[in-house]
């Protein structure tokens, strides 16, 4: 019914696991599984998808043409993906700071 | 790419859905239970009976509850009241009146109410561990 978002299971799991990917031979690799890009546009396109179908529902809610109990689980679903989204930006913006603020 | 959470949060809210529907047939008895016929010894309101039935959601890969019938309760047989002066009123003054237990409806009113609590219960329990597994991502 509604869409799918990032499970902050493997999310959580994929930052852990970024820490120890070795430094050497980053690139050009193909590792069988799909790219970093390919995975962020897909997991921000079905955010994006879960955060819409919250919206929807709570426009049917006011014009009361929706079960007050998909309201309530489409708007839950679009709160963890805004969660999960923030919390995951926050982790990256200060990646990157961490690495402007590295001395050369 | 699907959380288990998240599906368990759906299961919550059909079983929500499923008791809300269950309540508004035990309202619908509760409301009828003085309901008589039009005509001398037709008959009343007749208790409705709702049942349940799981149903395979493929896309989520989960059981979920559904309404499957809403029964009229032909077993139970009508009660008979002497009203000489009711319209409804048969030639020997009865009348039949719904086969509906105030008592019953109250006592299936309660166990609709608790297991919406229950359903409750695991919606906030999941949303609890999905938000504790999202906290884990801020320092």
């Amino acid at each position: 019914m509604v869409d799918k978002i990032i499970d902050p299971n493997i999310a959580a799991r994929a930052y852990s696991n970024s820490s120890s990917i070795p430094t050497k031979n980053i690139p050009t690799q193909d590792t069988g599984g799909v790219s970093f890009q390919d995975f962020m546009s897909d997991a921000v396109e079905k955010s994006i998808d879960t955060m819409k179908m919250g919206e929807t529902m709570q426009a049917r809610a006011i014009t009361g043409e929706a079960d007050i109990t998909q309201v309530v689980q489409a708007v839950t679903d679009s709160e963890l993906t805004l969660q999960t989204i923030v919390a995951l930006r926050d982790r990256m913006v200060s990646a990157y700071q961490e690495i402007m603020r590295m001395p050369i | 790419m699907s959380s288990e959470l998240l599906n368990a949060m759906a299961i919550s809210t059909h079983g929500m859905k499923a008791q809300g529907s269950r309540i508004r047939v035990i309202t619908e008895n509760v409301a009828n239970v003085q309901t008589t016929g039009d005509a001398p010894g037709a008959d009343p309101y007749r208790r409705q009976m709702i049942t349940f039935k799981n149903e395979m959601d493929r896309e989520m890969g989960a059981k979920m509850v559904q309404v499957d019938r809403i029964d009229e309760d032909i077993k139970t047989p009508f009660v008979l009241e002497y009203k000489p002066e009711h319209p409804a009123a048969d030639e020997n003054g009865n009348v039949k009146m719904p086969n509906v237990n105030t008592l019953m409806e109250m006592a299936d009113m309660r166990e609709a109410q608790r297991s919406y609590e229950a359903n409750i219960g695991m919606l906030e329990q999941s949303r609890t561990m999905m938000m504790r597994t999202i906290d884990l991502l801020r320092v």
